[in-house]
């Protein structure tokens, strides 16, 4: 669809444009600059592989009381579920002592990992990855945000 | 003249470190994301952990960006995805309409048309930033709220009251053949569409 080439119209169009640009919180502004400070470099992504998120019904009540989500790369996978306020997590195919939980809001955790590959703590606040790391390689999940 | 730097010139010098790219990047996308946001009617806190996860997933993605045309269309169909997530998690806890879905009460009737909408107004203000910037300090003149008279106007510029309607013209011509807008109407519905496309790792 083409921009009005009436003049009046298209100055309408543009009000709400620039009106989108005075409503950002500065909070906001603050959060995405500093989301740059999490780069990181020559690490490899673990790829969402399911969200029960995606498949649930929303109508069906139960199904989204426990969130389970999977993440994997190169033959290795995490296995995530979130049932309350706690996580639970396997890490599967690669044995680790611990799992790095990196959260904008509480900086990194790590958490042991049993010989089963399991661990488990609390659901983090605000955007999380989760990272193991193998062979000298970390590798991480995208940030997500886990609701308790 | 005054052209604005390029979105892909940003993203490659953000990719080797320079923060100040990235902060250009952030400013350039905030409204974009912003309003995308606010139309998912979110709690403050939750809009604001989608926010920020919106750009921390941008900052993980930088190497494999591919197409920096469509990143305005990953970044809104990813926070619209986003929010989606927290409303669904959320969902739960409402009470459940057995003839309708919980889902689609917060959300508007028609989702296109509003990331349509918001990406059309980010266009507009791609384009207005591409504008010498006399001609864009006129529209902005003329856009503000309250508004003001021409006299204030014309003493401000420091152009004759006469010439602010011509300006005018000249201007909305000008932005009409911006690159932005040029762009937009050719490459629409590979932004909608190429939401997921444009990263590639």
């Amino acid at each position: 669809m083409s921009f009005s080439t009436d003049d009046d119209g298209l100055m309408e169009e543009l009000a709400r444009a620039v009106a989108q640009t005075e409503t950002v919180p500065d909070h906001r502004r603050e959060a995405a600059r500093a989301a740059f400070t999490w780069r990181t470099i020559d690490e490899e992504l673990l790829a969402l592989t399911h969200d029960s998120l995606e498949l649930a019904d929303a109508a069906v009540r139960g199904a989204l009381d426990v969130r389970t989500l999977g993440f994997e790369a190169d033959g290795l996978s995490l296995e995530l579920e979130v049932d309350g306020d706690r996580v639970f997590g396997q890490v599967l195919d690669a044995e680790v002592a611990e799992v790095v939980v990196e959260s904008t809001d509480a900086g990194s955790q790590h958490w042991p990992v049993d010989s089963s590959g399991v661990f488990s703590g609390a659901v983090p606040h605000g955007p999380v990855r989760f990272a193991v790391q193998v062979g000298g390689v970390l590798r991480h999940t995208p940030w997500i945000v886990l609701v308790p | 003249m005054d052209q604005p730097p390029e979105v892909a010139q940003l993203v490659a010098a953000a990719r080797a470190g320079d923060a100040a790219a990235w902060d250009a990047l952030v400013d350039r996308y905030l409204p974009l994301v912003t309003a995308v946001i606010r139309r998912l009617r979110l709690s403050p806190s939750d809009a604001d952990d989608v926010n920020q996860t919106v750009w921390l997933r941008l900052v993980e993605h930088l190497d494999g960006l591919r197409e920096p045309q469509a990143l305005p269309g990953w970044l809104a169909t990813t926070a619209r995805n986003e929010g989606l997530r927290l409303i669904k998690r959320r969902g739960r806890d409402l009470p459940v309409d057995p003839g309708g879905s919980a889902l689609e009460a917060p959300v508007e009737s028609d989702p296109g048309a509003a990331l349509v909408q918001d990406l059309r107004s980010h266009a507009l203000r791609e384009a207005l930033a591409e504008l010498p910037p006399k001609r864009r300090e006129l529209l902005l003149l003329l856009l503000a709220d309250p508004p003001l008279s021409y006299d204030e106007i014309s003493a401000r510029l420091g152009i004759p009251k006469g010439s602010i309607g011509p300006t005018r013209a000249r201007a909305l011509e000008q932005l009409r053949e911006s690159r932005a807008l040029r762009s937009w109407i050719s490459d629409e519905p590979a932004m909608l569409g190429g939401g997921r496309d444009v990263i590639l790792d």
